[in-house]
């Protein structure tokens, strides 16, 4: 992937747009919000161009904005919008956006799981569209034509799916089905619209690489849209980095990779989570203080009478020291979720046993409380895990409350020693949840962990909810807290990157059970299941120069609001 | 890490309570609270000379078939039509609360046992389960109150434990769980609150349709027997001239319909803003 | 999030779908369990509240058979009782009515001492007419309203119509129904105001039972077309550059349409117990009416007839949407063809 543009396979640019304005009218007396202002981008024929940005940067409103999918509410302008002519090769203007739709433009949704309609079948979906864009009525033909579409982006079994309805389908399958639907009108130009950030890793990888192909096997050019700098370093050839509705810096993907010129893009290349600081290498301590361990854990769900159990997790064994951090990883649906609320009491397993300090969980209200005490959980979306209603500091010091630690007073305090720790500002503790971050969110659900201090936190995927710059700044808070507090997490995440960087030890699952089970490094560096190298695979590899020169300060930047875009 | 304010987000079309609506709600709960004060004449009063007159200066309502100023009589009959009413929502609501509540939260048996009752009378009009207790207590406005309550616990009842299900399955219920507090505190602090907000909405509804049916049951013959005023009996009285007086039906029932509207927009404003927070 | 008073939020999002590991036989077998158990559940509620409260339907039936001569004997009192079974122990009652019930044999009326079958077969074709009437109003009408209404969720068109189910909502049938006599009988004689026979008789009465349960229809309607508007593959629909009327009717519309079908029996429901309001303000014979004065002179047997006949009704159209709604929504079928791979 090379920055310069060959002049053998340039045709020229394929969409050019200029001066493109989005911006929704205030509503009761509030200002306007400009989502998109001023941003111009080329896509040259036959390249990938991959516009980078966290939520409410406005990429994925820039990419509605060029098919005019933006609500009637919003107003959009633009300075010029060129497409390239296919009988000439020269660009034609383009007047409304909607000109472009199906035939020039093809577009690849963010979610496959709601982007079919549930009620029609794969064939009839393509028919309709065979309908539409070859005036093809035949059904023999449009049958013929859909087998042959599917083939090509890798559906196994294609006549099998032509009679299937969506929800038989699985999320990888839908996401194919999606991109060989967006390609029916034969367009010039694919837009991918974060195409697999609701699809596991090793699926990620398959989708990308299908990209890749149509892309070279057509003489397409893909606009991809995304968060994640290291899928577009990785696929495409230029970048276009936006920030709260501007583009910050634009051009070609090494040049950026190599010298970002922004400090925003600067600061989204170092706070990559294998910029973390090194761990050094975890040592039980001598006589070994195990707080937390599993024997044989298993779980299953019945499916009804007559139906299999589902093991949703099989024989799982585990321990954790203090101070350590255990990782576990897998797909969905590989026991990860199971497992985590069985080890912290939530649910109560089959078979096996839960120990803490050495000694067996018993069933039953008060042997429960005593172990919510030491053993905390911090989940996945603190939007959602704190009461909306309760200003922060109470929702920290209820954990005091619920086992009568201290008085009011010393309990006040206590929160803004709490807060001190998570660095907040005392001056939050009367906040409402809304008016927070995300970041700051998180950091508040992990200060409520602290408060009655456990031996272990629990993290059900601490940061993937958040923006990759809040992200590495709360990895980092974890990192200092356990060294100082001496606590003991159990990790539960997708995210390798985070894994590799925080983890002592590695739990890869796959369908319930434990399918390598050692440290970070010799799990990263010689896995030893084919299960574990498939995962790794699929991790985005990002070659970036170190060191960077002139790191950026985290703290200007780290203000961005975590929340997921509408 | 410094503080930082919420970016400012597109704005929901959230309804704001109409100003028409409360005041019509304010008109007609003066004149349930205070009949004789808004009242210009005695609703009683008698006068064969001044019969059927259409509307005028004199008779805002003009006057029925016995003379009687109508405009008063419908003020007299607020009072018991809104009481009936409102009887009839505070029996549905303190049944289907505790239903709802002790399903919802406590599910297995209890639930099954309740849903499975709540769903049976959901699977039959309200009025027609009206009409069954009607008859079974016999007619008057209390036993109008009763019938027309029942009718509205399933709906009430269903919507509660739906509501306590849904906010019992926040995350920040689960983790209050998780941290040990006690399971009151939790259903007191962290559900029920949630939970209040879309219940209160539906109760203003509730009371519409309960104004509704008790006017409809009364228009029936089943509820204030004449000559106590109250909007349904009006409206039913009314028929017997309508050929020639007009006001007489239309008059009342646009007082009727005017509540029952205020109701609706109330309610629903109650129910955008409301589930705004959660 | 906006709510009716209906039960019907409830019914949108069918409770009891067949979980995906049953078979269909072992799911219809549920439903009709469930139909069976409802019928049965109304009759028992039925039977008490008619038997076993206070009110005292002999001496109200004597008051009005002689006119408020001053009721009866204490024999002929005990008579009436014994010849109308009321002597017996409720239980017993209970069961040989429920007996006497499946056998098609509903007994005879308090009130004119003639047989149940008799009196409700002499006034449903009445109300059949006039319920058929009204659903073949007010489907259609509010199946077209939502439409209409929901075609451009932004417009100021959207923002006037959608006001007017609730408009509708807020309006008493009754008094809608002598509105409508007062406008098109007696000012603008265009129908007869009272008795007339045939279609022009109908006319007026179904409009005045349509208009209300159309009012509930729509605006649950509109708010399903509003929600799949919402959805992603909407927007990804238009973003291929379908035309928006086809991606409305083909797309938006059959998938909001669906649990339309699931408010059936409330529909029906809603237009069979209105005819007791309409019948009486069109004074039109009727089981909407004979229910109304049955209630009035606590003529137990019929109400109990007019009850589970009710009941079965609802409860069939029920089961009727239940066992049609797999063939018509795939994600509720079960599976076992077709491999997740």
């Amino acid at each position: 992937m090379t920055a310069a543009i060959d002049p053998a396979t340039d045709r020229g640019a394929l969409l050019r747009l200029e001066g493109l304005k989005v911006a929704y009218p205030g509503q009761r007396g509030r200002d306007a919000t400009v989502a998109v202002d001023g941003l111009s981008v080329t896509v040259p024929a036959g390249r990938a161009v991959a516009i980078v940005g966290e939520s409410g940067s406005g990429k994925s409103t820039t990419l509605h904005a060029l098919l005019g999918l933006t609500p009637r509410t919003a107003d959009v302008s633009f300075e010029r919008l060129e497409f390239q002519d296919g009988t000439t090769g020269g660009l034609r203007r383009i007047d409304d956006p909607r000109a472009l739709r199906g035939r020039s433009v093809g577009l690849v949704p963010q979610d496959p799981v709601r982007s079919l309609d549930p009620l029609m079948r794969i064939g009839a979906q393509f028919a309709e569209l065979h309908r539409h864009f070859l005036g093809l009525t035949g059904r023999e033909e449009s049958r013929a034509r859909t087998v042959a579409a599917l083939e090509s982006v890798g559906v196994d079994r294609p006549g099998l799916r032509l009679g299937q309805y969506p929800h038989e389908l699985s999320g990888g399958q839908r996401q194919r089905i999606l991109i060989a639907l967006a390609l029916v009108g034969e367009p010039r130009l694919l837009l991918a619209d974060e195409p697999t950030s609701n699809l596991d890793t090793t699926v990620q990888r398959r989708v990308l690489d299908l990209f890749d192909e149509v892309r070279a096997a057509r003489g397409l050019s893909v606009l991809l849209v995304t968060h994640d700098i290291a899928v577009a370093g990785e696929r495409a050839d230029h970048l276009v980095v936006m920030r709260a509705g501007r583009v910050v810096e634009s051009g070609p993907t090494r040049d950026i990779l190599d010298a970002p010129k922004d400090p925003y893009t600067r600061q989204l290349l170092t706070s990559l989570p294998s910029r973390l600081p090194a761990r050094p290498v975890f040592r039980a301590a001598s006589p070994p203080r195990v707080v937390l361990a599993s024997h044989g854990l298993t779980k299953s769900f019945g499916g009804g009478k007559g139906q299999e159990r589902i093991d949703a997790v099989r024989d799982v064994s585990l321990t954790l020291h203090r101070g350590q951090t255990v990782a576990v990883v897998g797909e969905s649906g590989a026991g990860k979720s199971t497992l985590l609320r069985l080890l912290t009491g939530l649910d109560r397993p089959d078979a096996g046993t839960v120990l803490l300090d050495g000694e067996e969980t018993r069933p039953g209200r008060r042997a429960r409380t005593a172990f919510a005490r030491r053993v905390q959980l911090v989940y996945q979306n603190p939007a959602r895990s704190l009461n909306p209603s309760f200003p922060v500091g109470r929702a920290i010091a209820e954990p005091l409350e619920a086992h009568r630690v201290g008085g009011a007073k010393s309990r006040a305090e206590r929160v803004r020693d709490l807060l001190e720790q998570v660095e907040l500002p005392a001056e939050l503790a009367a906040r409402r949840p809304s008016q927070l971050s995300g970041g700051q969110l998180q950091r508040v659900a992990i200060a409520r962990a602290l408060a009655l201090d456990p031996d272990v936190i629990v993290l059900d995927e601490p940061v993937s909810a958040l923006d990759q710059a809040v992200q590495f700044a709360l990895l980092k808070l974890l990192g200092d807290l356990q060294e100082r507090l001496q606590v003991a997490y159990l990790l539960v995440s997708h995210d390798l990157g985070v894994v590799r960087a925080v983890a002592d030890e590695v739990i890869v699952m796959h369908r319930g059970r434990v399918e390598e089970q050692a440290a970070t490094r010799s799990v990263f560096e010689a896995p030893t299941s084919p299960h574990t190298r498939a995962l790794l695979d699929a991790v985005p590899a990002l070659q970036l120069p170190t060191p960077l020169v002139h790191l950026a300060p985290l703290a200007p930047f780290s203000t961005s609001d975590g929340k997921k875009q509408p | 890490m410094t503080a930082t304010t919420v970016p400012p987000t597109r704005s929901r079309s959230r309804t704001s309570v109409p100003g028409l609506s409360l005041t019509v709600l304010g008109l007609v709960g003066a004149a349930a609270l205070l009949p004789g004060v808004l009242a210009p004449r005695d609703p009683y009063a008698q006068d064969v000379s001044e019969r059927l007159r259409p509307p005028s200066a004199e008779h805002l309502f003009g006057t029925d078939e016995l003379g009687r100023d109508l405009f008063s009589r419908v003020i007299h009959g607020t009072q018991a039509s809104l009481s009936i009413a409102l009887l009839a929502l505070a029996f549905a609501f303190g049944l289907s609360v505790l239903i709802g509540l002790t399903a919802g939260y406590f599910g297995g048996t209890a639930d099954r046992v309740l849903m499975g009752g709540v769903d049976v009378l959901l699977a039959l009009p309200s009025l027609l389960i009206s009409l069954l207790i009607v008859s079974g207590l016999g007619t008057g406005p209390l036993n109008l109150a009763v019938a027309v309550g029942v009718a509205s616990v399933p709906t009430l009842a269903r919507v509660t434990r739906a509501e306590v299900l849904r906010v019992s399955a926040q995350t920040f219920v689960e983790a209050a769980n998780g941290y040990g507090l006690a399971r009151h505190r939790v259903l007191g602090r962290h559900v029920l609150p949630h939970a209040r907000g879309p219940i209160t909405a539906l109760g203003a509804l509730e009371l519409a349709t309960m104004v509704l049916s008790v006017s409809a049951l009364s228009f029936l013959g089943y509820g204030t027997q004449p000559p106590d005023p109250e909007w349904g009996n009006l409206i039913a009285a009314g028929r017997d001239y309508f050929a020639t007086s007009w006001w007489l039906t239309t008059l009342p029932g646009a007082v009727l319909a005017g509540v029952v509207l205020a109701l609706h927009r109330v309610g629903r404003a109650l129910g955008a803003s409301e589930a705004g927070l959660v | 999030m906006t709510r009716t008073p209906h039960p019907v939020r409830d019914r949108v999002v069918p409770t009891k779908r067949p979980a995906a590991s049953r078979s269909t036989a072992v799911y219809a077998l549920r439903r009709c369990g469930y139909f069976a158990a409802v019928v049965f559940s109304v009759y028992t509620l039925s039977f008490f509240l008619l038997y076993a409260l206070p009110s005292d339907p002999v001496a109200l039936m004597l008051e009005r058979r002689s006119a408020g001569a001053g009721g009866g004997t204490a024999a002929q009192v005990e008579a009436l009782r014994a010849q109308y079974g009321l002597d017996q122990p409720l239980l017993v009652r209970y069961v040989e009515t429920l007996l006497q019930l499946l056998g098609g044999n509903p007994g005879t009326s308090f009130q004119s001492g003639r047989p149940v079958p008799e009196i409700l077969a002499a006034v449903a074709p009445n109300t059949l007419a006039l319920a058929g009437g009204a659903l073949a109003i007010a489907i259609p009408l509010s199946v077209a309203l939502a439409l209409v209404t929901s075609w451009r969720r932004d417009s100021v068109l959207h923002r006037v119509l959608v006001n007017v189910p609730a408009l509708i909502a807020a309006v008493p049938a009754f008094w809608l129904g002598l509105l409508l006599l007062q406008l098109f009988s007696f000012t603008l004689g265009w129908v007869p105001s009272a008795g007339g026979t045939g279609l022009s008789g109908l006319v007026l009465p179904a409009v005045a039972l349509a208009l209300p349960v159309s009012a509930s229809l729509t605006a649950v309607l509109v708010r399903s077309l509003d929600d799949v508007q919402q959805a992603a593959f909407v927007g990804l629909l238009r973003a291929r550059g379908l035309p928006w009327s086809r991606v409305y009717l083909a797309h938006v519309a059959r998938n909001a349409l669906l649990p339309f079908v699931t408010l059936a029996g409330l529909t029906v429901g809603g237009v069979l117990v209105g005819t007791v309001i309409t019948e009486t303000v069109f004074a039109r014979a009727g089981l909407g009416r004979l229910l109304a004065s049955s209630v009035e002179t606590q003529d137990a047997p019929v109400i109990l007839a007019i009850a589970v006949l009710a009941a079965v009704l609802f409860a069939a159209v029920n089961l009727a949407v239940d066992l049609l709604y797999p063939v018509l929504d795939p994600r509720t079928r079960h599976r076992g063809r077709g491999a997740r791979a």
